[in-house]
């Protein structure tokens, strides 16, 4: 073990801060051509180291970007960045914004993982200058208004499917047709992490 | 040809606090100062530090890109450790334009604002939260 690493460790315990609740959003870059496979058992194994230390956020996340926000205290939410940045699976890790709060925006996990679709197109252009999705182009409200918007459209779709389904007006089926598509992505990504 | 970074045009302000290896020396703070001052000058950073023999609490300012980047330097960089992250936020100007590395050490002279902003009489930037780190740099700046 390294010297600093023997440091950190018999530090662990004078580590301060551990009372200040920051949240932290970054993006990154990856390149792969399969995300919602491989991606997804990387996740569910942070997802519960995650909950482990107090750490809670939100996830988006399409077939080249990151975008994610995490909550918990200074040193845990330090401690887990030290690894996000060694992560040689994403490159080109930046810090959008970290800031001290008051109480946490993100009280359990939410991930969304970005289809192709129109809809999604529709959401990624209202926060774009460009026509082509670039989180780096982004600045931190841009960025942070992106995750929250997709998260309360997943919240709002999984509400709806965990309704009866006679509740449905039928007539919204048909209405709403590239729905299901991403609803069902959306569900299957959310159903991988419980 | 230098890669020009695509988020050139957000200014960032990064604040941290770390711990000082034991074996660093007086000599290391002023190459870890000099080394600063010229590095920081050729990728447009700003900034100011502060130091005692136990700690550093440094803010740095610049394009988003050059600030990740010399983040992860830093994190790298074996004469400190434990690095927290105090605060990252954008801004519309900078507050060391000035600068390349602006410092400040406590003496007799400056105790007085660095007991302004702090429970305990050494000072720890691990006891500061963001606001108070932010204030303590700006008062120190000033003097």
């Amino acid at each position: 073990m390294t010297q600093a690493g023997r440091l950190e460790d018999n530090n662990a315990n004078l580590q301060h801060g551990e009372h200040i609740i920051v949240r932290l959003t970054y993006i990154s870059r990856y390149n792969n051509h399969n995300p919602n496979d491989e991606v997804k058992k990387i996740l569910a194994q942070a997802q519960q180291n995650n909950a482990r230390n107090g750490i809670t956020g939100a996830l988006v996340f399409n077939h080249n970007y990151f975008l994610q926000t995490i909550e918990g205290s200074r040193p845990a939410i330090n401690n887990l960045l030290r690894k996000l940045i060694k992560d040689d699976r994403h490159f080109s890790l930046q810090i959008i914004e970290c800031r001290e709060v008051d109480y946490r925006r993100w009280t359990k996990w939410s991930m969304n993982y970005l289809t192709p679709s129109d809809d999604n197109k529709k959401h990624l252009i209202k926060f774009s200058a460009g026509t082509t999705f670039n989180p780096y182009l982004m600045n931190a409200a841009q960025i942070i208004m992106l995750i929250d918007t997709l998260a309360s459209l997943q919240e709002q779709a999984t509400r709806t499917e965990h309704d009866a389904p006679s509740r449905q007006p039928p007539q919204q089926v048909t209405q709403e047709a590239p729905q299901p598509q991403s609803k069902s992505l959306f569900s299957r990504a959310f159903s991988f992490m419980q | 040809m230098e890669q020009v970074p695509s988020d050139a045009h957000i200014l960032v302000s990064m604040t941290y606090a770390s711990r000082a290896n034991p074996d660093v020396s007086a000599n290391d703070f002023n190459e870890i100062l000099q080394q600063a001052q010229q590095n920081n000058a050729a990728n447009g950073i700003t900034g100011m530090l502060t130091f005692n023999k136990a700690y550093f609490l440094q803010t740095i300012e610049g394009p988003r890109a050059q600030i990740n980047h010399l983040l992860s330097g830093l994190l790298a960089d074996r004469r400190h450790h434990d690095l927290q992250v105090i605060e990252t936020r954008e801004i519309k100007h900078r507050e060391w334009p000035k600068w390349s590395m602006n410092y400040a050490s406590p003496t007799q002279e400056n105790a007085a604002i660095y007991l302004k902003y702090s429970t305990t009489v050494g000072f720890n930037p691990y006891l500061l939260n963001a606001e108070s780190a932010r204030a303590l740099m700006q008062e120190l700046s000033n003097q």
